[in-house]
């Protein structure tokens, strides 16, 4: 398995053909407490880039871009009901997976996001 | 940085055509702009994104006394709007968006009109403690909003009337209100809406005294736009929330028994209903649960199960 960021602070673990997809701890701490995860649907095809799906934090409603492309095939629905669980383990509550056709070459890293973030 | 301040006011009063005008601006903000668009609803409550509208607000009663229930794209909990309440909203490119740059406009204006107004936590302006704007963001990759209320003379008992702040138990999905003790500007001293938009034009004006000011009007911006998202945020299934599958849960204790109720909705229809009761009348029971399982909350409702509807308020007559 490996991990890998996008700027805009999701990450993706990539294991054989799918990716289970997050916001990094950076993220979390930076959005402050989750209210609320609008998760995206299962069944949907998304390009690497495009808004997947958004969260509401005690801050904002901000937007979250999808990491890889390919198509959404299940999604954690623990974060209905329990929003704080990114806050709680941003590495392990992961949002949705998909079933991965592209990973775009400008992901980074965790060497190279603990630098960008720095 | 901010070199071109884009300032525009809506000219009528319907929610959606208005919240399509921010939406609008909010997708075609440019690099170096700054957008202050100020604006005011007819009778409508005003819920967050991720609210469930039944919940919130009285639907039934709002409706049929001819005001709207609207859906924003910003998150927080249901306020109400009428004429008396001015909106702004502050859009800027993600690195030129400042929080507290915006509500220092805010404050400024008020200051200048003589109000002793201050910020209270993250998301409130209060004067004497007293919130009289709530405030509520979004951020997208490359654009951020901010906007907010100010309360000047809207009518507080429509505040009471329409935002169901149930004392039931309710265990909806979705994000609660917090309700909060509000007051209007006219209550500290006599100012109209026009007054306290001159005041946050010459106050953003001031704090970007080198950026090119540019006045807009509605009929600028593209018409067949403007209709297309009127559309989208006058939809339906948008406002009630087909995006959010409901669960409601309350206890209530009826005349014919202390019930906790569970529903589970799909959209306007509840796709399952469950009645556990003290009643010593079990087969009723089981008939309203019946009646309650595919009901559909827009059309006109049994009177057998209208008590159980009434109770949240999600009645549509």
């Amino acid at each position: 398995m490996k991990i890998l960021y996008r700027e805009s602070h999701e990450w993706a673990a990539i294991e054989g053909n799918t990716a289970k997809v997050g916001i990094s701890d950076h993220a979390q701490s930076e959005l402050g407490d989750l209210v609320f995860v609008n998760l995206p649907e299962v069944g949907t095809e998304v390009t690497a880039g495009d808004v997947l799906c958004d969260v509401e934090s005690v801050k904002a409603v901000s937007d979250l871009y999808a990491p890889v492309s390919g198509k959404i095939v299940k999604v954690n629905e623990e974060l209905e009901s329990s929003p704080e669980l990114i806050n709680q383990d941003a590495m392990g509550a992961w949002i949705c997976e998909i079933e991965v056709t592209e990973v775009p070459e400008d992901l980074m890293d965790e060497t190279a996001y603990e630098e960008f973030i720095k | 940085m901010i070199n071109k301040l884009k300032i525009i006011r809506a000219g009528g009063l319907n929610p959606y055509r208005n919240q399509a005008i921010e939406k609008y601006l909010l997708e075609t903000c440019k690099k170096g702009e700054m957008v202050l668009y100020l604006w005011a609803n007819a009778n409508t409550v005003f819920i967050g994104k991720n609210q469930n509208a039944y919940t919130e607000c009285r639907i039934s009663s709002l409706l049929s006394d001819g005001g709207y229930v609207a859906r924003r794209f910003t998150g927080g909990g249901a306020v109400y709007h009428d004429k008396g309440n001015l909106n702004f909203t502050f859009i800027t490119c993600c690195e030129d968006y400042s929080i507290s740059n915006q509500f220092a406009v805010i404050l400024d204006a008020l200051r200048e009109l003589g109000f002793n107004a201050e910020i209270n936590g993250r998301n409130d302006l209060v004067i004497d403690g007293k919130k009289f704007s709530g405030n509520a963001f979004y951020k997208s990759k490359t654009v951020c909003l901010h906007h907010g209320t100010i309360l000047i003379n809207s009518n507080p008992d429509k505040i009471a009337k329409y935002l169901n702040v149930s004392r039931l138990k309710l265990n909806a999905k979705g994000v609660k209100s917090v309700k909060s003790r509000v007051c209007n500007l006219s209550e500290y001293r006599g100012v109209s809406a026009d007054e306290v938009a001159n005041a946050l034009q010459i106050a953003l004006q001031k704090r970007f005294p080198d950026a090119e000011r540019c006045l807009l009007k509605e009929s600028d911006l593209p018409e067949d736009k403007l209709k297309t998202l009127t559309e989208q945020f006058a939809d339906k299934s948008y406002v009630l929330g087909d995006d959010i599958r409901y669960n409601v849960a309350f206890e209530y204790r009826y005349g014919w028994g202390v019930a906790d109720i569970r529903l589970e909705f799909n959209g306007n229809v509840i796709e399952k209903a469950k009645i556990y009761s003290d009643a010593l009348d079990t087969e009723a029971v089981e008939l309203k649960e019946k009646l309650l399982t595919g009901l559909d909350l827009t059309k006109p409702v049994d009177p057998r199960i209208k008590d159980i509807i009434d109770i949240f308020g999600a009645v549509n007559k």
